[in-house]
């Protein structure tokens, strides 16, 4: 079984409240900003992990983004990935994610026709990413690949060679769905938990292929591709200032109890009842 | 001359101290607190590679040097010395058996020490004397092929939980009446052989330590880790290497989390209308602490490198000497930063004190280090 | 103008039909149509708003922030080669009247404005919208169309729905609720947990939680769980116990009327965006509303 994992480096979440963005390109200061791999496309990545230790087969991890974000594709190698894709031009940076799908599609049809292969049974996606979070370009890839897909997924079976039956959370309830590979579905959190990253794994990754694409390969019309292919233009972006008074709950050398009571008071006084 | 870890070392070092934020700091302080062992995470060190990662592939290690070891020892220690204790004395003992062991013990016993399904001990110290090491008494007696041993050790590491225990015996004198020693391997459950009592440390809690008490106990000559008679110079070599250059990663890892803390409490704590560390007796306190941290990385280290690269010298003995009485002095200026939190214990400083002080016998105490480094100094400079 | 709302039969809708009656009010010719239908296909969906666009040629298009709406305005934007705005937390209109819609960045430390200057009837700009960032404030000059589903035998390919098991959400409890009582990881345990959605029964109020909660299997569901990507929340009065204040989830509550916040961690981010702060440990202060409130 033959699956695609896509791969996105993001500033470390954990780190957010470090970020400064630049008043006039509107882009985050890159300098100094840990990345990590985005956590969702990691429950991708161990997904796809669990589903070869099931079936058998190869796993590609493929990411779009700087030359820098080759360690994160390391960091995929060493956690399982067989093999790594790395695409980066100048042609493809300031993309929406019309114009990031519609790269990614175009990578995906040059590698697997590169291998080969008839092409691949899968491709998992985390949902949404950790700093964009729009959950759209897993389903615009699928779109321009002209394949079916499902996102929101907790869970993923594949009984047989083909078929796939599929878990996501709604409003209304959990609702399962069927389909059959080829297939794209972007995974969420609750789906697993991912692995940590061993020292035989990183020995072995040494082995493992990591190839850059650039568009000397892709032979993109630039017209369709990063900030010129773009539909959605970005304006004017603002820090949000949600900074209040913040005055002590209570006096000095108050207890829990003291602290209770100041909360219910305040929930009275506002009028809302028992 | 590149002080730099490698990019592969660096996605080691990221994995470790991933692993170490997840797994071990949310419960270090609870295990400090209970003195809790958590052999429940030995299996999953396992998996990381850690319990094997200086083992070779073929057995189930990792195949990687000392210097990724000391990295994962630091990331531990970090946040539980008590731990990183557990691990390092199981790789003295797996160290023993990869350096001397037959090709019969490699491949009984390292695949389930590399995967965490036995934990390893080594055990040299006695009650008549640690420092003594010549002067040990327990006895290993050869009759054809089997070996009869009677004796008591203490303060062992992994006294209680290690399924194999290479120990250092008396087997023999020379002609001048002088010990002669072996190093036997003891599987747990063999008869005669046991734990006795527990001992309850000022520090490094969360790993046993305890007497090995063994009786009679009759084990195949085949368990004989290196020759019959060498049990003294592999002793010395895996305690001196693999022993110390730990016992400096160990500290390490205490001295970077005095040197985190510091900052980051010196930076919060506001007197006088500001933080703290505003304030010069602070920031000097915080200047000693990041000085004697990057000579304690660089020694460790270079001690790990040389270790890797196949020298021997008085390095390991500078790093444990140098290191150990450094985080000692961190985990005091720690207390001291923080005031009336340094000596309560929700907070952390008080543990990394108390670690760092019950660091020092480990591996010769601090003045065997320095009769040692004296000893390598007056004949080389 | 012509502004189309994909009715999902839920709250969000009419709050988008009133947000859009709200924004455009001064253009030409503004007309507002809601498409609906209760079909919960994502390839169906997609389809039937296909056709809807082409016949109703709208230059907007509003789509409520479910799993299947951003996964059906997703594919229209490749489908009707348009861009896509997700999230979006307002919308304003230029001096040229059309549409730039603000959509939150970097976890919600940010809000950006995008435009789609492409947009124009029939190839509309769409947005994507969560609940309860509007207000519904009962507009009612909005025309409804129904949209049909295919001939059987018609379905497009792909996937097929094949079961729906209903289960209940605490969800509608936070968009009504006037008191909300949210834990954070700092709560410690399960049990705190409980104690803090028992009280929050007594009160009258509603529960929220935050990622940490609902990944540490402490009983919360995800939908109770408050931040750009969970819910948004506009009670009188919040009450936060253990948030350590992760922006997502501060811009999550940004516009609670009184926000208090109980941490022992006093470098909690959460303190700053307070209005009472306490210096408490969560769970001692949740015993003592328990024995306050005869529990």
């Amino acid at each position: 079984m033959d699956i695609l994992v896509f791969v996105k480096p993001v500033p470390d979440p954990d780190k957010y409240n470090e970020i400064r963005i630049d008043e006039k390109t509107k882009r985050l200061i890159r300098k100094d900003v840990d990345t990590i791999i985005d956590p969702m496309a990691k429950n991708a990545l161990e997904e796809a992990l669990r589903l070869r230790e099931e079936k058998g087969g190869t796993i590609t991890a493929i990411s779009m983004a700087p030359p820098e974000a080759a360690d994160k594709l390391r960091e995929c190698l060493a956690m399982g990935a067989d093999r790594a894709v790395l695409i980066s031009d100048p042609a493809f940076a300031g993309a929406d994610t019309y114009a990031t799908s519609y790269v990614l599609a175009k990578a995906v049809e040059y590698i697997t026709d590169e291998a080969g292969a008839k092409g691949f049974d899968l491709i998992l996606v985390g949902n949404e990413s950790a700093d964009g979070a729009t959950s759209h370009v897993p389903v615009q890839v699928a779109e321009w690949l002209g394949i079916p897909h499902a996102a929101g997924v907790s869970s993923i079976e594949m009984p047989g060679k083909t078929e796939i039956t599929v878990s996501r959370r709604t409003s209304a309830g959990v609702l399962q769905l069927q389909g059959n590979t080829p297939a794209l579905i972007s995974v969420v959190r609750d789906i697993n938990k991912p692995r940590h990253i061993s020292a035989m794994g990183i020995v072995k990754a040494r082995k493992k292929p990591l190839t850059l694409l650039t568009n000397e390969d892709l032979k993109l019309d630039t017209s369709l591709t990063g900030e010129t292919g773009s539909p959605t233009k970005a304006g004017e972006l603002s820090m949000l200032d949600m900074r209040r008074e913040a005055a002590p709950l209570t006096g000095e050398d108050a207890t829990a109890e003291d602290a209770a009571k100041a909360i219910l008071s305040i929930i009275r006084k506002a009028g809302i009842t028992e | 001359m590149d002080f730099r870890f490698t990019e592969e070392q660096e996605m080691l070092r990221s994995a470790f101290a991933d692993f170490a934020k997840e797994e071990i700091a949310p419960y270090a302080a609870k295990w400090d607190q209970e003195d809790h062992v958590p052999m429940d995470i030995v299996p999953k060190l396992g998996e990381m590679g850690i319990m094997g990662i200086f083992v070779p592939e073929e057995y189930g290690g990792a195949g990687l040097g000392h210097i990724e070891r000391c990295m994962a020892l630091e990331e531990i220690a970090r946040y539980s010395a008590g731990l990183a204790m557990m691990v390092f004395t199981h790789h003295l003992g797996v160290a023993a058996i990869v350096d001397y062991g037959s090709e019969e013990q490699r491949q009984k016993w390292l695949p389930g020490m590399c995967d965490g399904s036995c934990v390893c001990g080594l055990a040299v110290t006695e009650p008549g004397g640690g420092s003594d090491v010549a002067g040990l008494k327990t006895e290993a007696v050869l009759d054809g092929d089997t070996w009869t041993i009677n004796g008591r050790k203490c303060f062992i590491t992994n006294s209680h939980c290690a399924g194999v225990t290479v120990i250092t015996c008396k087997s023999g004198e020379d002609e001048k009446g002088r010990a002669i020693m072996s190093t036997i391997a003891i599987e747990k459950g063999t008869e005669g052989f046991e734990p006795g009592r527990e001992e309850n440390k000022l520090g490094l809690k969360g790993s046993f330590t305890g007497e090995l008490i063994m009786k009679d106990v009759k084990v195949p000559v085949s368990n004989t880790v290196g020759e019959v008679g060498k049990g003294m110079p592999i002793t010395m070599k895996e305690l001196g290497e693999v022993g110390r250059a730990s016992m400096s990663a160990i500290e390490l890892g205490i001295l970077r989390g005095c040197l985190e803390d510091a900052v980051k409490f010196s930076k919060e704590r506001i007197l006088y209308g500001k933080p703290i560390s505003k304030l010069q007796a602070i920031q000097f306190k915080i200047a000693d602490i990041r000085c004697d941290y990057e000579a304690a990385r660089l020694m460790t280290y270079n001690a790990a490198a040389m270790k890797d690269a196949g020298k021997v010298g008085a390095e390991f003995s500078m790093a444990k000497y140098f290191i150990s009485e450094a985080a000692v002095r961190a985990a005091k200026n720690l207390t001291e930063i923080m005031g009336g939190y340094g000596v309560v214990n929700e907070y952390d400083a008080g543990r990394y004190l108390r670690d760092a002080i019950a660091c020092i016998p480990s591996c010769g105490t601090s003045e065997i280090q320095k009769m040692i480094i004296a000893g390598e100094t007056l004949k080389k400079f | 103008m012509k502004i189309m709302i994909f009715d999902q039969g839920d709250p969000v809708s009419r709050q988008m039909i009133s947000k859009a009656a709200e924004v455009f009010a001064g253009a030409e010719h503004l007309e507002i149509v809601a498409a609906e239908t209760k079909e919960m296909n994502h390839e169906i969906v997609a389809d039937m708003l296909v056709h809807a666009v082409c016949s109703e040629k709208p230059e907007v298009l509003l789509i409520g922030s479910t799993t299947l709406g951003e996964e059906v305005s997703a594919a229209l934007g490749v489908r009707l080669k348009t861009g896509v705005a997700a999230h979006c937390v307002d919308i304003r209109a230029d001096a040229d009247g059309n549409p730039i819609f603000m959509i939150p960045a970097f976890g919600g430390k940010a809000i950006g404005e995008i435009m789609v200057p492409g947009a124009g009837p029939g190839k509309p700009a769409i947005a994507t919208v969560k609940p309860d960032v509007f207000q519904d404030t009962g507009f009612t000059g909005c025309r409804t169309i129904s949209m049909e589903a295919p001939a059987a035998g018609n379905e497009p390919g792909g996937f097929r729905i094949t079961d729906l098991k209903p289960a209940e959400t605490k969800a509608a409890d936070l968009s009504k609720a006037r008191l909300i009582l949210c834990g954070g990881y700092g709560l410690g345990s399960e049990e705190s947990w409980q104690k803090l959605t028992r009280i929050a029964e007594a009160l009258g109020g509603a529960a929220g939680c935050t990622r940490p909660v609902v990944d540490a299997g402490w009983g919360a569901d995800e939908e109770q769980m408050i931040g750009t990507s969970g819910r948004s929340v506009k009670p009188e009065v919040y009450v936060g116990f253990g948030i350590s204040g992760a922006a997502h989830h501060l811009c999550g509550i940004k516009d609670a009327g009184t926000i208090i916040n109980v941490n022992q961690d006093r470098k909690a981010e959460a303190f700053a965006a307070s209005d009472y702060i306490g210096e408490f440990d969560a769970d001692k202060v949740l015993d003592a509303l328990e024995k306050e409130l005869d529990l």
